[in-house]
């Protein structure tokens, strides 16, 4: 081969490297996906899954056994009992078994891949796909149906009695049967980035969305109760505590709403963009913002601690009774244990 | 710096163009057009400066230079500066925009995968970038990734017969060699760009091809446009090298230059040509004086010059 040959080829290999560089990944970028137990944290995150040790951060089993490029992880595993269910970008959605790892089954039915976090009943999974459908999955990984929506489902299903509620991309949120047919679906004029949350009777949903809005609406027949408006758009789950509604936005407020009407309890600017919502602790609530600070606050919206991890943080932060959990990009670490006192306990980026 | 002068405006406009036309396959075309359109001087410079090089190449002088100093690459340097400056020739004129097209045909791929954003990752950090006064975010995003038959943020493949078809990548494949065909010089088999660019015209449709089978389709759209204007851009500046693509045409303009030849021999008298053979064995490097009537003797290309018949 001519000289002239080989400096084109490596010419335009660079080139394809340096192109291809720009849509990192297989095709999108993401943020560590963590999910807690009592004992365990499940991170998904580039080329696997891992199980870590939830007191030091040390790798039980991680999956796939050996590393296939073509398969990147970033959605929130779903652990139950004795599972964990989790969606890759090359569009399949796998069955583990949650103390060794092992592939149970995979189903690799839909178009898409999977951004958000499935949700489980009676056995059935409901797995949220980027090709803008719901699938359900029988316990055995056969498809039961499919319900499509107008966009991209990031959010995480709920369900509640014989329901499941899902916010779309399509700005739509919407109620559908456990045989999948569509009940209703109340546009919110924004995507739905976050899940919608249940109230503790039933009777309500409360759902954020890019349209600088929190909406409740009635989980009857979809109508809008009351609408609170934001300084900036709402892209996480809220949390509801002995009545009152707690949420963050992207422009770095904390809103505490009476969750019957919307009447404000009070509201906090901290400087800090929230991506990932809000998580309960004991006494508290935590949130985690892209500039890489895990920050706690008192029900009153009193600050109690806070922490700085190198690098940037787009999911809230995973909590159980003891621990909780926050996974990073772009910094020196990936995963960071804290005690609920604040006490960071250990960092990992897990050996591949 | 580079997030906020060429990607930060680059999406913005590409967003406001998508909420004009409410479609992001159209709105990656237009933009991919646009841009295309606002680079054009640049291209035209970069054609033109390309073209002084290339017939520079077939200039006397500089063929001898060539031989004559090609031991001595320092005075070789200095000649062809002195013949640069004398034939208004500015080396860089080709590289110059170029390489200012670059950043910015970077910049083009770069917004429109930003655009595509795909994950709440990659959505928090374009709603990040928006100008609020000039377009509603909420309205907006994210963007409808459905154009024709694709999901744009996905590579395309379309089902034909129970087969999936890359269309768009074999399109990419297609284009690219076209435009890499119909921009390849009439060069002697010999010259060393001429085998540079028959090179690139095989390489380069295998590579944008692979990257138009591998990435998201809203990516293979920007290629392919990219490319059929480029196509559109040659042709319409006379570039475009038609006889490349069909050699029927080289046949037809090689006999017109032989009819040419030929008629230039018969109407040139014995003296013209005896003094067309006295120039050819000229020293082309040495200054030619001015003749009695004061004008300076043309020196004709050796392609101008009549072809020379063997006395029999």
């Amino acid at each position: 081969m001519k000289k002239s040959h080989v400096l084109l080829i490596a010419i335009f290999a660079g080139l394809t490297l340096i192109l291809s560089a720009c849509v990192p990944g297989p095709r999108v970028t993401g943020s560590p996906g963590i999910a807690l137990t009592d004992e365990m944290a499940i991170v998904a995150y580039g080329n696997f899954v891992y199980s870590l040790d939830v007191t030091s951060g040390s790798v039980n089993w991680h999956y796939p056994e050996d590393s296939n490029n073509q398969v990147v992880f970033y959605a929130p595993p779903l652990v139950t009992d004795d599972f964990v269910y989790i969606g890759d970008l090359a569009n399949n959605f796998h069955k583990l078994d949650r103390e060794t790892g092992k592939v149970i089954w995979t189903f690799s039915g839909a178009r898409g891949y999977y951004i958000g976090q499935a949700a489980e009943a009676d056995g059935t999974v409901y797995a949220p796909s980027n090709d803008g459908s719901l699938y359900a999955i029988d316990a055995n990984g056969e498809l039961l149906w499919e319900f499509k929506t107008g966009h991209y489902l990031w959010s995480q299903p709920q369900i509640s009695g014989n329901r499941i509620y899902i916010g779309s991309m399509d700005h739509f949120v919407y109620a559908i049967s456990a045989s999948g047919e569509e009940i209703w679906s109340t546009d919110l004029q924004g995507a739905v980035v976050g899940s919608p949350l249940i109230s503790e009777d039933g009777s309500k949903l409360y759902a954020g969305s890019l349209a600088e809005q929190l909406v409740a609406l009635n989980a009857t027949n979809g109508e809008t109760l009351w609408t609170f408006d934001t300084e900036a758009s709402v892209w996480g789950t809220s949390i509801l505590v002995d009545g009152t509604l707690y949420f963050a936005d992207s422009g770095g407020n904390i809103y505490a709403l009476e969750a019957e009407n919307g009447d404000p309890i009070w509201q906090t600017e901290y400087a800090g963009k929230v991506v990932g919502g809000l998580t309960a602790i004991s006494d508290g609530l935590v949130l985690a913002t892209e500039e890489g600070v895990v920050k706690a606050f008192n029900y009153d919206g009193t600050p109690k601690w806070e922490a700085t991890l190198d690098g940037e943080i787009f999911q809230a932060p995973a909590a159980n009774n003891e621990y909780l959990v926050a996974g990073t990009i772009n910094g020196d670490n990936l995963i960071y244990g804290f005690n609920l006192t604040g006490v960071q306990l250990w960092s990992t980026t897990p050996e591949k | 710096m580079w997030e906020t002068i060429v990607i930060q405006p680059f999406v913005n406009v590409l967003l406001l163009i998508n909420s004009l036309v409410h479609n992001f396959g159209v709105s990656i075309i237009l933009f991919t057009i646009l841009i295309r359109l606002l680079t054009h001087p640049l291209t035209v410079q970069q054609f033109k400066a390309t073209q002084k090089m290339q017939s520079l190449q077939d200039d006397p002088r500089y063929k001898k230079m060539q031989t004559k100093y090609k031991n001595d690459k320092d005075r070789l340097a200095q000649e062809q500066m002195k013949l640069y400056k004398e034939l208004g020739i500015n080396p860089l004129g080709s590289c110059l925009p170029t390489l200012i097209q670059l950043p910015i045909i970077l910049g083009l791929y770069q917004s429109v995968t930003r655009a595509m954003a795909a994950s709440p990752t990659e959505l928090f950090r374009l709603e990040q970038i928006i100008y609020p006064r000039l377009i509603n975010a909420a309205n907006l995003l994210p963007l409808e990734n459905r154009f024709l038959w694709m999901d744009l943020g996905q590579p395309e493949r379309v089902a034909i017969f129970g087969l999936s078809i890359p269309l768009l990548a074999i399109l990419v494949v297609a284009t690219t060699f076209l435009q890499s065909k119909l921009l390849q010089p009439p060069t002697s088999a010999n010259d060393q760009g001429a085998m540079i660019s028959k090179s690139m015209s095989i390489y380069m449709p295998i590579l944008m091809g692979f990257m138009a089978y591998s990435l998201a389709s809203g990516l293979a759209i920007y290629f392919l446009t990219s490319n059929i204007f480029g196509i559109f851009q040659y042709a319409i500046l006379g570039r475009a090298n038609w006889a490349n693509l069909f050699p029927f045409l080289k046949k037809k303009d090689e006999e017109k230059d032989k009819d040419k030849g030929k008629a230039e021999i018969v109407d040139a008298t014995a003296e013209d040509v005896a003094e067309s053979e006295e120039e050819s064995e000229e020293d082309p490097m040495e200054e030619t004086e001015p003749d009695k009537t004061g004008k300076k003797p043309t020196v004709m290309s050796k392609k101008k010059r009549p072809k020379r018949k063997k006395r029999k």
